[in-house]
């Protein structure tokens, strides 16, 4: 399993060589993050523009990283002591995150470009926050998983306010930061109580822990584990806690909405299945119901809500809280078919956002603010107008895009799980979601605005650049590939499914 | 014993009235203070609980840090002291909630067993080979802390890199045409070359 | 010594903390010393475990809150820094841009 660990001549060394085996990726990472920080200051200071070329490079590293993970050795294992974890389905969650990362990394090119701004710090801070989501997702400690999430929370917060001179943004990263911070004193104090109840802080431990004794016994576990996972609800928007999320994607710019509506996502539910599957299953009476109760009001609310808005990044927002909705609602099923539903959702998410987020940067010369503002789009521009259509469809879950799979698996999960009235709320629900994105639909194909969307189109020319629109033409060809041969989303979350539960 | 306990509840109230005043009063500044006073209070539970060198750590980083970034701020900006004009009946749901979560709370950790209270089983009588050989409460965080969760520190470190980095993102203004100083530059120049005699 | 009678005291802080970010309607520098209150309380609150428990990780995890909570101070305030710069004040008030 570890092709080069050194058991027999250095036998004490052998904990921290195997570490370093299975850890190769982050501390690759780590390294590459310190040397571009001092590559920017020592080449800033010459008065040269290195956002570009720090962007670049951080792609590279990412790409890197995605080889070396790809590389590790195999099997499930415990690294550093027991504080990280690593398993199949983390294995395949985090490639996901990676290539999510590595399209991020491009989209905001395109824009530091179009922009012009020079801050070489904001790559640095995304590598910086994808080595947080890494480590949340491989976490096996309540203090390896605050840690990770503090390392992504905070450098989210200063990503959202780095446009300094926009009130909104600086006003989205104050909200942004006042939430976190709650959810984080949540996320403190739950564990510090499930630390004071049993004593333990792996979680390993805590599944050993709850299979042996009655929970009723103890019954302060109930009320911490509950605290503890406010603190995930907070962070993926679901309904309680969901008030932050229209305010932070309209204020901040739009490559670092891309960034907060795909990474965390990923990584979250990932955590979020993994902790509900495999450490406190013991619990699943307890959570089932609360958590069934919260992914309904999620979806309900999100699809309800967006019917109203008028911007594109409120409605997207919002179709954001019901995607949080139907994958809670897939974990809550409580079954093998639910983390295959969750991770095939999840790719489909990640897929027609990618598609959405980059047509919205490409076509940022035209201020596309309200939905309104798409009219004509069609007619100028057709290929973007296609690729539009395509994640907009996906995101409504309409047969031939990839999107369908993912809802179809969830509510067939949640069929499985026999939670009937929740899966009967979600196809309702996303009944209401299809009326709002084909009213966008028929906004782009079918109506001439007032405004000619076209009379920027010819002056500026095209003006996607060439990885932009190859991302853009790629995700949105995936789209409508996936579902023409979709063995490989099939076998690729079937696997990782496998390895959560075995 | 019972006056160790009565202090220690006398402490503990007071760092609660502290936190009120945090809360409740209309200066920034008095809040800052009160803050400060807060966690001056909550080092000496620490310290009444022999959990000494955590007291310490405290009272150096939540005072001398903390504290004072917080006092810098107040400085920097001109805050003005505003009345609360808010109406209280509007948050009477979720104050609700959050009453009777303490409720709960209370309820939960009052009778809950922990069971283990180590300092019976402590002999009052001095063995000498333990205490020589045994470690003290600094030895053995540095030895749980450097031995089993080096990458703990290492995340900390990265942390705390991002907080540098992210307040200086934010912060600091580089303008495009704006002069600077160049030291070096100043350094190599030759007087002979820049004075000019006038006739 | 049985030391879980101040435990009431600590939560109690933590609500304190809560209740401060949530019916604070003066201003924002309020909201990030509330956030230092709520660590405050959790690191007491985890120290104390590792009293009861007789267990030093969570004195670990108490130094270490202790660092992030110096990290998040330090953007809060920058953040804070920065949106006075643009408004010329830090009252809550002025949060309402991002709304319908």
């Amino acid at each position: 399993m570890f092709p080069f660990s050194v058991h027999s001549r250095f036998s004490y060394f052998s904990f921290f060589s195997n570490d370093l085996v299975s850890l190769l990726p982050e501390i690759f990472l780590v390294c590459c993050i310190c040397l571009f920080l001092v590559h920017g200051v020592v080449f800033s200071k010459t008065g040269r523009i290195l956002s570009t070329n720090v962007a670049n490079l951080s792609i590279l590293a990412l790409v890197f990283v995605c080889i070396l993970l790809c590389c590790s050795p195999g099997g499930n294992y415990l690294a550093a002591y027991s504080c990280f974890f690593e398993d199949d389905f983390i294995r395949i969650i985090k490639v996901f995150l990676l290539l999510t990362c590595i399209f991020c990394v491009t989209l905001s090119l395109f824009y530091i470009q179009l922009e012009k701004s020079n801050t070489f710090e904001y790559s640095v801070l995304l590598l910086i926050s994808l080595f947080g989501i890494i480590a949340v997702l491989g976490a096996n400690d309540f203090l390896s998983l605050y840690l990770g999430l503090e390392l992504q929370a905070l450098s989210f917060y200063t990503l959202a306010a780095n446009v300094r001179v926009s009130e909104f943004a600086t006003e989205a990263g104050l909200k942004y930061f006042v939430i976190g911070a709650v959810a984080s004193g949540f996320y403190l104090f739950g564990a510090s109580l499930l630390y004071g109840f049993t004593g333990c802080v792996r979680f390993s431990d805590f599944s050993l822990l709850l299979s042996h004794i009655a929970p009723a016994e103890v019954e302060g576990i109930f009320l911490a584990f509950f605290i503890f996972f406010s603190s995930f609800l907070f962070k993926v928007g679901a309904v309680p806690f969901h008030a932050w999320v229209p305010d932070v994607y309209e204020g901040t710019s739009l490559n670092v909405t891309a960034i907060f509506a795909l990474l965390p996502k990923l990584a979250l539910f990932g955590v979020i299945t993994r902790l509900l599957f495999c450490y406190f299953f013991s619990l699943f009476d307890v959570w089932q119901f609360p958590f069934v109760l919260c992914a309904v009001f999620s979806f309900v609310w999100g699809s309800l809500a967006a019917l109203g808005q008028g911007r594109i990044k409120r409605l997207l927002a919002y179709g954001g809280i019901s995607h949080s909705g139907y994958l809670l609602f897939g974990v809550c099923s409580g079954t093998v078919y639910g983390a295959q539903g969750v991770v095939i959702y999840l790719l489909s998410y990640i897929l027609s956002g990618v598609t959405i987020f980059c047509s919205l940067v490409g076509l940022r010369f035209s201020r596309v603010r309200y939905i309104a503002d798409f009219a004509g789009l069609s007619l100028f521009s057709p290929g973007v107008a296609f690729a539009i259509a395509a994640s907009l469809l996906s995101a409504a879950g309409i047969p031939p895009v990839v999107g369908f799979f993912g809802k179809l698996s969830i509510f067939l999960s949640a069929l499985a799980g026999s939670l009937y009235v929740g899966a009967l709320f979600g196809v309702l629900c996303s009944v209401i979601s299809t009326f709002y994105y084909l009213r966008i639909l028929r906004t782009i194909f079918f109506e001439n605005g007032s405004r000619p969307l076209g009379a920027f189109f010819s002056f500026f020319g095209s003006y996607f650049s060439k990885e932009l629109s190859f991302l853009v033409g790629f995700c949105a060809v995936l789209l409508f590939w996936i579902p023409i041969n979709p063995r490989i989303l099939f076998f690729i979350s079937f696997y990782s499914s496998i390895g959560l539960i075995g | 014993m019972l006056f160790q306990q009565s202090i220690l509840c006398f402490i503990a109230g007071l760092a609660c009235g502290a936190g009120f005043l945090v809360i409740s009063s209309k200066s920034p500044v008095h809040s800052v203070l009160s803050l400060i006073f807060s966690f001056v209070l909550c080092s000496f539970v620490l310290l009444t609980l022999e959990i000494d060198i955590l007291a310490l750590i405290f009272l150096i980083v939540y005072v001398g840090a903390i504290a004072i970034l917080f006092l810098f701020v107040v400085m920097i900006l001109n805050v003005k002291v505003a009345e609360a004009r808010a109406n209280l009946f509007q948050y009477f749901p979720l104050g609700f909630f959050l009453l009777s979560l303490l409720y709960f709370d209370l309820g939960l950790l009052m009778p809950a067993s922990f069971s283990v209270d180590v300092a019976h089983f402590i002999p009052f009588y001095l063995e000498w080979p333990k205490a020589v050989l045994s470690f003290g409460c600094l030895e053995s965080i540095g030895f749980l802390l450097y031995t089993y969760f080096p990458f703990y520190l290492i995340g900390a470190g990265l942390l705390l890199l991002l907080a540098i980095v992210g307040a200086i993102l934010l912060t600091l203004h580089r303008g495009v045409g704006v002069h600077r100083q160049e030291v070096s530059f100043q350094n190599r120049r030759d007087w002979v070359e820049v004075l000019h005699m006038v006739q | 010594m049985d030391s879980r009678f101040i435990l009431p005291a600590i939560i109690f802080l933590f609500f304190i903390g809560i209740g401060g970010i949530i019916l604070n309607r003066r201003n924002l520098l309020l909201m990030l010393i509330s956030v230092e209150l709520i660590l405050l309380a959790v690191n007491i609150q985890l120290s104390l475990f590792a009293l009861i428990l007789d267990d030093l990780i969570g004195v670990i995890i108490a130094l270490l809150v202790l660092t992030v909570a110096a990290a998040e101070s330090a953007i809060g305030l920058a953040l804070l820094v920065v949106h006075y710069r643009i408004r010329g004040s830090i009252s809550t008030d002025l949060l309402r841009l991002l709304k319908n």
